[in-house]
């Protein structure tokens, strides 16, 4: 059978853009058709990837283009932007380094192997932790990885200065259902890599205390039951 | 995102300040959105321009769009230019001449990323590129390619289905090389 027309839906489900129709029809097909309920559990495995794929160090932009707008108002006299359209020049200077100005983007996989250097014995790390963009009282998901090398463990709570209270979801599993249960604590078995990243949980942070924009990072904590508590810096992806 | 408008509209304005928060909070997501269109080698060169261009355009903001849109677009039309090898042409040069001092590129951790989307077809790649990469709703992303939001749906989803079968080739041992014939 020729599914093609179903991907569109099941692409536009894994975003939430599928209107409600499609996602009635979308489930009765889900339903009697396997190679679809493939396909979405392998985009969703696609999807969750990109998600939490670390930011990039990005240069410093921001410097070069004003000083730009600096030499051209030397030459031009103070003078509103309007009197440098059509101008042209490239400056060309790039800023190695974070030293050189205001570093926006924080990789958190730096942040991760930072933490990780200074280990004395295996403990859980956070490898990546992204948010997404939300505005002041309304709830988001955060994104995070953990892959703990040493014994069992437990997360048993998270806290976000940012949030006036952080939860932890399961997403009950099969396709068509978005159903999030709130769970309390989150088992991270001896030598697991990838919790939160396969086990469908996600961190909720509730009540935001400000508007999060992209570029932001936000302090999460994630407290241990054996190992302690390991702050992770997400970044706000929008 | 409603005060990034405000930020756009006071640097627009003359408020130096607003031009720089404004331009700091976007950085990150112009240069991905470069590494993604041109690729990483050339990406903090196209992403410099496509600043200064956004410096050099704000007067023509009108406030009405949504800052991030128009930032994209005047960053989306720099890319254009560079792909079509006007500019690329004269980066070039200005590498060749400072070669003899310029560092190491440092490990910016989106060589695997850059290196799954050269796969896409560039008007997927676009389309995967602000919605996934960056999160623009359909809706931001159609206004920012100028298209119906329709098209971002179905490049999307081509896109989608396309890394998974990189992915899948690549797993099962063939060389995956060229992008998909569009």
């Amino acid at each position: 059978m020729d599914c093609t027309q179903w991907h569109e839906t099941i692409s536009a489900r894994l975003d939430g853009e599928e209107t409600v129709e499609e996602s009635r029809a979308l489930d009765v097909h889900l339903d009697t058709c396997t190679q679809c309920r493939l396909l979405l559990a392998n985009l969703s495995a696609q999807h969750r990837w990109f998600r939490l794929h670390p930011a990039p160090t990005v240069p410093d932009l921001v410097t070069a283009a004003l000083r730009d707008l600096a030499d051209a108002e030397t030459v031009a006299g103070p003078t509103r932007l309007a009197a440098r359209n059509g101008r042209r020049q490239v400056v060309a200077m790039r800023l190695v380094g974070a030293a050189a100005a205001v570093a926006i983007a924080v990789t958190s996989a730096a942040l991760a192997g930072a933490f990780r250097g200074g280990m004395a014995h295996a403990r859980p790390v956070v490898e990546v932790a992204s948010a997404r963009a939300a505005a002041a009282g309304e709830s988001t998901l955060v994104y995070l990885r953990i892959d703990n090398s040493g014994a069992s463990d437990v997360v048993t709570q998270a806290s976000s200065p940012v949030a006036s209270n952080v939860a932890f979801h399961r997403s009950a599993g099969h396709a068509g259902e978005a159903v999030m249960q709130p769970v309390t604590t989150v088992a991270a078995p001896a030598r697991s890599a990838g919790l939160f990243a396969s086990e469908k949980v996600h961190v909720m942070l509730e009540g935001l205390r400000k508007d999060l924009e992209p570029g932001d990072t936000v302090p999460v904590t994630l407290t241990f039951g054996h190992s302690g508590s390991v702050t992770v810096q997400a970044t706000v992806t929008a | 995102m409603g005060d990034l408008n405000e930020l756009a509209v006071a640097a627009r304005n003359g408020d130096r300040s607003a031009l720089a928060s404004l331009l700091g909070r976007l950085q990150s997501e112009v240069w991905r959105y470069c590494a993604a269109m041109v690729g990483t080698a050339d990406a903090d060169d196209a992403a410099q321009e496509a600043m200064i261009r956004v410096v050099t355009s704000l007067p023509t903001y009108g406030g009405a769009a949504p800052a991030r849109v128009w930032v994209m677009g005047v960053v989306r039309h720099t890319c254009l230019d560079w792909l079509r090898s006007a500019y690329r042409r004269r980066a070039l040069l200005d590498r060749v001449q400072r070669q003899a001092v310029d560092t190491p590129r440092s490990e910016h951790g989106w060589t695997e990323t850059a290196d799954l989307l050269a796969h896409l077809d560039p008007d997927r790649r676009e389309a995967f590129v602000l919605t996934q990469l960056l999160g623009f709703s359909y809706d931001l992303a159609a206004e920012t390619c100028g298209c119906a939001v329709g098209t971002i749906r179905s490049r999307v989803a081509r896109a989608r289905i396309d890394l998974l079968k990189a992915v899948q080739a690549a797993d099962a041992g063939e060389v995956v090389d060229g992008r998909e014939p569009s």
